[in-house]
């Protein structure tokens, strides 16, 4: 990367670093305190804070988050809370459920999913307040 | 099996561009009985293989900012750092409370903006 590249990473005006700087460390605390949720805030920001497109949005908010997990891995390593068994399984689930989600979004309309999603949110929440 | 079988679920709804990770520590905490910081680290290691296959994807086909992506990168760094050391320091208890809240304030937003793309355009 040349010195010009650098320059030009480097935000112009008060106005756009004041936004950097909120949704970044925002979203970097979310991924942080609940490692999840980051990108529930970061695409919307994207979208309507920055003026990207849905899918340049998607994209960097996983180039984002990825370095904010690696960091946060530290301090849940540090404390003994990773076990490695139960993620690596889970992980392996994921690749599988990654790629089914991806060939079931483009046959089913997500105007009803999201609403399935939410009712489970609003179940989820309700049991765990009444753990 | 039970673990497998979570992760396929979480999955789908991150394939479909919902919160897979926030539906991942759900399951984990509220049907298997998994501590809720364990069930998050296991989201950190969860997000990893197939974000990393995403990136490259997405860097290959130039759907990347760089001069927005990366100081936003560094600044979440620094938040992710602070967000985590307070995790490991909380009482688990007030933690998985206020993921509850977290999970509640996502719901309502997920209906305003559902409210605003099909019912308010049509």
């Amino acid at each position: 990367m040349n010195k010009n590249k650098i320059k030009e990473i480097i935000p112009k005006n008060k106005k756009e670093i004041a936004k950097i700087g909120t949704v970044g460390i925002l979203t970097g605390l979310l991924s942080g305190l609940f490692a999840s949720g980051g990108g529930l805030l970061l695409v919307p920001a994207f979208v309507y804070i920055f003026k990207t497109t849905e899918k340049e949005a998607r994209a960097m908010s996983v180039f984002c988050i990825l370095p904010m997990v690696l960091a946060s891995l530290f301090f849940y390593n540090k404390s003994q809370y990773i076990d490695w068994k139960l993620g690596i399984l889970c992980g392996i689930g994921g690749i599988i459920g990654g790629i089914l989600g991806a060939t079931i979004m483009k046959k089913v309309k997500d105007k009803y999913l999201i609403l399935i999603f939410i009712a489970f949110l609003i179940y989820a929440a309700i049991s765990i307040i009444r753990m | 099996m039970l673990e497998v079988l979570s992760g396929i679920v979480s999955g789908v709804v991150s394939g479909m561009g919902m919160g897979g990770g926030t539906i991942l520590i759900t399951i984990l905490v509220c049907f298997m009985g998994v501590d809720q910081k364990v069930a998050q680290a296991s989201n950190l290691i969860f997000f990893i293989p197939t974000s990393i296959v995403a990136t490259i994807v997405n860097i290959k086909n130039k759907e990347i900012r760089w001069k927005l992506a990366i100081p936003i990168s560094i600044l979440g760094i620094i938040g992710a750092l602070l967000g985590s050391y307070i995790t490991t320091i909380i009482n688990t208890n007030v933690l998985r409370k206020l993921f509850a809240i977290f999970l509640l304030l996502i719901a309502i937003f997920e209906m305003y903006s559902w409210y605003n793309k099909y019912i308010k355009k049509t």
